[in-house]
C-alpha cells in the first residue's frame, strides 16, 4: 500500500486531510502519475470523506468537470440501463446541475446535504462529511479561464467553507498557471520529493508482486522474485540516469523480463529451480547490451514493446531509398537551397564556359568568424530550413544534374551549348509534377497557399541532414562541399 | 534585545534572519529529542489536528491591541457601519447601497457574513459573484434561482405568463411544471421587471455582490443600473420592502468604472477595510492558534496534561524568540494577507515530527522558503542526465547571445561536448572517461518533458510548417539555480561543462 518514497508525503496529506485547507496545490514535476495514484489511495482510505478525482485532460469542458465532480461526490455511477443519467436529488426540480457555475455550486450544496442526511439515517450522524475535489493535470485548466478562478475559490463561493477542499495536482509550478491580477488565493503548496534510485527499485519490485497477485502467468511467479530483483537492479543501474520515472523503467523491464526468465530457466540445471549465481551473472552480462537498446527504442516509443521483442523496427525517419533518381536529386537540391544563403549560389555552382567538370573549391565562412561583442550566427542547419522559391530549386537542380550526370550530348543535334540539354531536362513538366508529388509526400513543404497565383510557389526542405547525406552518397554528389556552412 | 511586547519598533531588523536561531531553542530541541516520551507521538498528532482545525476558521486578528494611536480598529468601524446600514434597510425600509473596499485577505467577506448573521429579521439574501456570473444573463438566472429557493415562489413567471397570455398558448409549455421549474430563463428584456419585483416581496432583500468590479465591466452595466435604480426608488415607510446592495471589491478605482447614470444612482458610500497595521496582531494570532487546547480525552489524562504544559512553554519560547519575530516581521512587511500567515502556520505545524516536536525559528524559515520565497525551480538537481545536459547547453546558448533556441541547437552543443570530452585517448577499466552519450530520441524525450512542465516556453506560434526540432523555445531556468543544482549532483563532467566558457 505504501508507495516507496512517498512515506513523508502520505503523512503530510493524511494530517492535512483531517481538516484540509480550502485550496491545496501539489506539484510533482517528474512522476505526477504515481503521485496521483498515491493521492487516490489516500483519499479512498480516508474516513468520513467523499472525494472526486478528475483529470483535467479528460474533463476538457466545464460541463464534463461539473458532471464528473458531482457524480463522484454523490457516489453515483451513471449506468447504461438508466440512460446514463447524472446524479440529481430525488425531490429536486428538473434543473440540471451542469449548465453553469451557479447551478454547479447548488449541486455541490445538494450533495453536501445529501451526504449529511445519509449519515443521519445511520446510527452515527456524520456531521462533517468532508468533500475533496482532486484535479489532476491542473495545468490544462488554463484552457478554461472562466473556470480556473471559481475552482480555486470554490469553498468560499459555494459557501461550503470548511467542508470542501480543492486539490490541484500538476507538474507545472503554480506561478506558471496562476490567473492574472491575483484573482485566486495563493494555495498551500506541497512539493513532492523526487524519487531516488532506491525508491525506483523498490517501486519496481512492488510492481512485480502486484502483477503476480493480479494476473499470474508463467513469467510472473513469486518464486522468481530474487532473480527479478537482480534483473531490476541491473536495468535501473543502467537506465536510471536517463529517466527517473519508474513507469518508463517498468515498461522497458516488462519488454525484456519474459525473455530473461526464459533464458534463465533454460540455463537452470534442474526444472523449477533458479540458476546459480555465476550463471545469473553471465546472463545479466549478456543482457546488458539489450537493456540499453531496449531503453533507446522504447523510451521514445519509436516502437512498442511487442514489436521490439520480435526485433521489428519501424524507423520512420529512415531514408526511403526506393525513390527514383530524379526524386532524390530534387530533395538534395531542396536541402541545399534551404541551407545555403541565396547569395552564395553563384559561388557554389557558377562555372565558366571552359570550366565544365572542374570544382571550384570555395569554403564558406559560417559562424566561426565573429567580431568582439557580436553575436555569432547560428548555422542554418540548427535553426531549421529556410524557404526558397521554386525557380531557385530548379536552378540548383540543373547545376546538380549537369555536374553529376553523364549525358550523351552528341546524340541530340543542335544542342551545342554545354548544359542546354540539362536545362531542357529539368524544366520538363515531369520535374514539376515530381515536385508537387514530393510536396504531397511531405518531403518538401510548401509555405505559400496553394491557391496563390502571383509569384513562384515557395517551398521548404523537410528532410534531415542525415537523410540528405544518405541520398548524396547514393547519387555520388559531394554534398558537404556544396554546403556553405560546415561544422 | 527589547521585549516583544513593545508595540512600535524600528523596521530595521537587528540581525539577519537567515542566521541560525538562538541557542536557547536548539538546546531545547536536543533536550526534548534525547528524552522522547512514548506519549509524544500521539499527543503531537492530536495537537497538529487541533491546530489545523483551528486554522480552518481563524479567529479575528485582534488587531489592534497594541494600536494605541487609533482608538478603534478599522475593521471594527467598518463592521459597525455596515451593521447599521443593513439594520436600517431591514427595520426601517431604507434603500441602501455601499461598497466594501479593501485589499485581499483583509476580512471583507468575513465582515459581511458577520453583519448578515446579526440582522434582526431574516431577509432574503442574494449572493452574486463576478467570477461565477460572468454576464448579466447568468446573474439574472442566479437571482431568479435564489429568489425561488428562499421564497418558494417563482417571480419571473409573472412576466412569462403575461407574454403567454398575450400570445397564443404554447403547447410545449406545461404551466404547472413551469410553476416549479426555474429553468425558464427570463429574456433580457425582462431584467428590469425581475429586479423591480424585489421591493414587492414580503421581506427585505440584501444583495451581496462579490467582485463588484467585474460587474462594472459587463456591457452597459445593465444589472448594476437596475439594482441601484431600484435601491434609489425605495421609499421608507411606503409599505414596500427595502433593498440593500453591498458590493465587495479589492479594486480601488471601482467607482470610476461605473457609468454616469449608474454612478449617480449609487450612494457613493465606500467602507474601507484594512490589514492590521502592527505585527502584534500577527504574533497574537500565532500564539492563539498554536496554543489551541487539545480536545478532552479521558484515556490518558495525565500524559495530555504533561504534553500540554511542555507544549505551552515551548510555544511561549517560540513566540518570544527574536529570530521568529524577525522572520515574521519580514513576511509582514511584504504581505499582510492573513491567508499567507495561515499557510505559513499550516506548513509549520506539518513540519513537526516526533524527533523535533516543538516549532522553532529554523522550522519557520524553512516553511517561509517553501511557501512564500519559493525557489524558481527547486528540484533541478533531481533531474536525469539528458535533462541536465539540455539545460547546460541552453545556458551556454544564452551566454553566446542566443536566448531562444531550437532542439537542434542544444543537441548540437551536446554532441560537440561529448565529442571533445571523449577525444582524449584515456581509458579507465576499458571504458572511456568522457561524457556519456545519449541517443537523440532520448534527448528529444527529455526536451518534450521540459515543454510539458513549462521550463521551456515556446516563443513562436506553433504552425504545421515548422517541424518540432526547429521550434524556438526560451528557457525559464536561471543560470545560478542550475549552477547550484549541478554542483549538488556532483557530476564531474557536467560541472566541468557548466563552467567551461564557450
Amino acid at each position: 500500500m505504501d508507495t516507496p518514497g512517498y512515506h513523508e508525503f502520505a503523512n503530510t496529506i493524511n494530517t492535512l486531510l483531517t481538516s484540509p485547507p480550502p485550496f491545496l496545490y501539489i506539484r510533482d514535476s517528474i512522476t505526477p502519475r504515481i503521485t496521483s495514484h498515491v493521492l487516490n489511495s489516500i483519499l479512498a482510505s480516508a474516513e468520513n470523506l467523499r472525494y472526486a478525482h478528475i483529470d483535467a485532460i479528460a474533463c476538457f469542458t466545464p460541463r464534463l468537470i461539473f458532471d464528473s465532480v458531482l457524480n463522484a461526490l454523490a457516489r453515483w455511477f451513471p449506468r447504461w440501463s438508466d440512460g446514463c443519467t447524472n446524479w440529481s436529488e430525488e425531490d429536486a426540480s428538473d434543473e440540471a446541475y451542469n449548465t453553469s457555475l451557479g447551478s454547479f455550486m447548488r449541486g455541490l450544496r445538494d450533495v453536501r446535504s445529501d451526504a449529511t442526511s445519509a449519515g443521519k439515517g445511520k446510527a452515527k450522524a456524520i456531521e462533517d462529511a468532508q468533500m475533496v475535489i482532486l484535479i489532476e493535470n491542473a495545468d490544462r485548466l488554463t484552457a478554461m479561464p472562466n473556470l480556473m478562478v471559481p475552482l480555486t475559490r470554490l469553498a468560499e463561493l459555494s459557501q461550503l467553507d470548511t467542508s470542501l477542499s480543492v486539490i490541484f495536482l500538476s507538474r507545472v509550478r503554480w506561478e506558471d498557471i496562476r490567473p492574472p491580477l491575483g484573482a485566486s488565493p495563493d494555495p498551500f503548496v506541497v512539493d513532492v520529493q523526487p524519487l531516488t534510485k532506491d525508491d525506483a527499485t523498490q517501486f519496481l519490485e512492488a510492481n512485480y508482486l502486484r502483477i503476480c497477485a493480479e494476473n499470474p502467468c508463467d513469467a510472473y511467479d513469486p518464486s522468481f522474485l530474487p532473480l527479478y530483483k537482480q534483473f531490476v537492479s541491473a536495468v535501473v543501474s543502467i537506465n536510471f540516469p536517463f529517466t527517473h520515472d519508474p513507469n518508463e523503467l517498468a515498461y522497458v523491464i516488462a519488454a525484456q523480463w519474459p525473455h530473461f526468465i526464459g533464458a534463465a530457466l533454460r540455463e537452470a540445471s534442474d526444472e523449477d529451480a533458479l540458476p546459480d549465481e555465476p550463471t545469473r551473472m553471465r546472463l545479466l552480462r549478456s543482457f546488458t547490451a539489450s537493456m540499453t537498446t531496449a531503453f533507446e527504442s522504447l523510451y521514445p516509443r519509436d516502437t512498442h514493446a511487442a514489436d521490439w521483442v520480435e526485433g521489428l523496427s519501424t524507423d520512420t525517419n529512415a531514408p526511403s531509398s526506393s525513390l527514383p533518381r530524379m526524386h532524390k536529386y530534387i530533395l538534395l537540391a531542396s536541402y541545399i537551397a534551404s541551407s545555403n544563403p541565396p547569395k552564395t549560389d553563384l559561388r557554389m555552382f557558377g562555372r565558366g564556359l571552359d570550366e565544365r567538370g572542374k570544382k571550384k573549391k570555395r569554403k564558406g565562412g559560417g559562424g566561426a568568424r565573429q567580431g568582439a561583442g557580436k553575436v555569432a550566427k547560428v548555422p542554418q542547419r540548427l535553426i531549421g530550413p529556410s524557404s526558397f522559391p521554386l525557380d531557385r530549386l530548379v536552378a540548383i537542380l540543373g547545376a546538380l544534374v549537369e555536374e553529376n550526370e553523364e549525358y550523351r550530348v552528341e546524340v541530340h543535334e543542335g544542342m551545342s551549348i554545354p548544359g542546354e540539354w540539362t536545362d531542357m531536362e529539368v524544366s520538363r513538366v515531369g520535374v514539376l509534377g515530381t515536385i508537387s508529388e514530393l510536396t504531397r509526400m511531405r518531403l518538401l513543404q510548401r509555405t505559400t497557399a496553394v491557391d496563390k497565383l502571383d509569384g513562384p510557389p515557395v517551398l521548404k526542405c523537410a528532410i534531415s541532414y542525415e537523410t540528405a547525406l544518405e541520398y548524396a552518397r547514393e547519387l555520388g554528389v559531394p554534398l558537404v562541399d556544396l554546403l556553405w556552412e560546415t561544422d | 534585545m527589547p521585549s516583544v511586547q513593545q508595540p512600535e519598533r524600528s523596521q530595521t531588523p537587528e540581525k539577519s534572519p537567515r542566521l541560525p536561531s538562538p541557542k536557547r531553542v536548539n538546546i531545547r530541541a536536543t533536550n526534548s529529542a534525547s528524552s522522547i516520551a512514548h506519549y509524544v507521538g500521539p499527543c503531537l498528532n492530536m495537537q497538529k489536528r487541533a491546530i489545523l482545525r483551528a486554522l480552518q476558521s481563524l479567529p479575528d486578528t485582534r488587531a489592534d491591541e497594541g494600536d494605541e494611536d487609533e482608538e478603534q480598529p478599522r475593521n471594527g468601524i467598518v463592521m459597525q457601519q455596515l451593521d447599521d446600514l443593513l439594520k436600517a434597510t431591514v427595520t426601517r425600509g431604507e434603500g441602501n447601497s455601499c461598497l466594501l473596499l479593501g485589499p485581499r485577505g483583509s476580512g471583507k467577506s468575513r465582515i459581511v457574513e458577520r453583519c448578515l448573521a446579526n440582522v434582526p429579521q431574516k431577509p432574503i439574501i442574494i449572493r452574486l459573484s463576478g467570477w461565477t456570473e460572468c454576464n448579466d444573463r447568468l446573474a439574472m438566472r442566479e437571482i431568479a434561482h435564489q429568489l425561488f429557493q428562499q421564497t418558494g415562489t417563482a417571480y419571473s413567471i409573472d412576466e412569462n405568463d403575461d407574454t403567454d397570455a398575450a400570445g397564443e398558448d404554447n403547447p410545449f409549455l406545461d404551466t404547472i411544471e413551469t410553476e416549479q421549474n426555474q429553468l425558464l430563463l427570463p429574456p433580457p428584456s425582462h431584467l428590469p421587471a425581475l429586479i423591480s419585483t424585489l421591493p414587492t416581496l414580503s421581506r427585505p432583500t440584501i444583495v451581496i455582490i462579490d467582485s463588484f468590479d467585474l460587474f462594472a465591466l459587463h456591457p452597459r452595466q445593465a444589472l448594476l443600473y437596475c439594482l441601484l435604480d431600484t435601491v434609489q426608488s425605495c421609499r421608507a415607510g411606503s409599505g414596500r420592502s427595502a433593498l440593500a446592495v453591498v458590493g465587495i471589491t479589492s479594486r480601488l478605482d471601482t467607482t470610476n468604472l461605473l457609468e454616469k447614470r449608474v454612478k449617480s444612482r449609487f450612494s457613493g458610500r465606500t467602507l474601507r477595510t484594512a490589514h492590521p497595521r502592527v505585527l502584534n496582531a500577527w504574533t497574537g494570532l500565532v500564539q492563539e492558534v498554536l496554543s489551541t487546547p487539545l480536545p478532552g480525552n479521558e484515556d490518558n489524562e495525565e500524559h495530555v496534561e504533561t504534553w500540554q504544559s511542555s507544549w505551552k512553554t515551548n510555544i511561549d519560547a517560540f513566540i518570544s524568540d527574536d529570530a521568529v519575530e524577525t522572520l515574521l516581521r519580514e513576511v509582514f512587511a511584504v504581505s499582510k494577507d492573513i491567508r499567507l500567515l495561515r499557510n505559513l502556520l499550516m506548513g509549520l505545524v506539518l513540519q513537526l515530527t516526533e524527533d523535533s516536536p516543538y516549532p522553532s525559528a529554523s522550522h519557520l524559515s524553512a516553511v517561509i522558503s517553501a511557501q512564500r520565497l519559493r525557489l524558481q525551480h527547486g528540484e533541478l538537481h533531481a533531474l536525469p542526465y539528458p535533462s541536465l545536459c539540455l539545460l547546460i547547453a541552453c545556458m551556454h546558448s544564452r551566454t553566446a547571445g542566443h536566448d531562444t533556441f531550437t532542439f537542434e541547437m542544444l543537441h548540437g552543443r551536446f554532441t560537440r561536448q561529448v565529442r571533445t570530452s571523449t577525444a582524449a585517448p584515456v581509458q579507465v577499466n576499458g571504458g572511456s572517461v568522457g561524457m556519456v552519450r545519449c541517443p537523440r530520441p532520448v534527448m528529444m524525450g527529455a526536451f518534450e518533458e521540459f515543454i510539458a512542465s513549462r521550463i521551456f516556453v515556446c516563443v513562436m506560434p506553433a504552425t504545421a510548417i515548422v517541424s518540432k526540432e526547429f521550434i524556438k523555445y526560451r528557457c525559464t531556468v536561471e543560470f545560478d539555480d542550475l549552477r547550484k543544482a549541478v554542483a549538488r549532483t556532483g557530476h564531474a563532467h557536467l560541472k566541468r561543462w557548466m563552467n567551461k566558457p564557450q
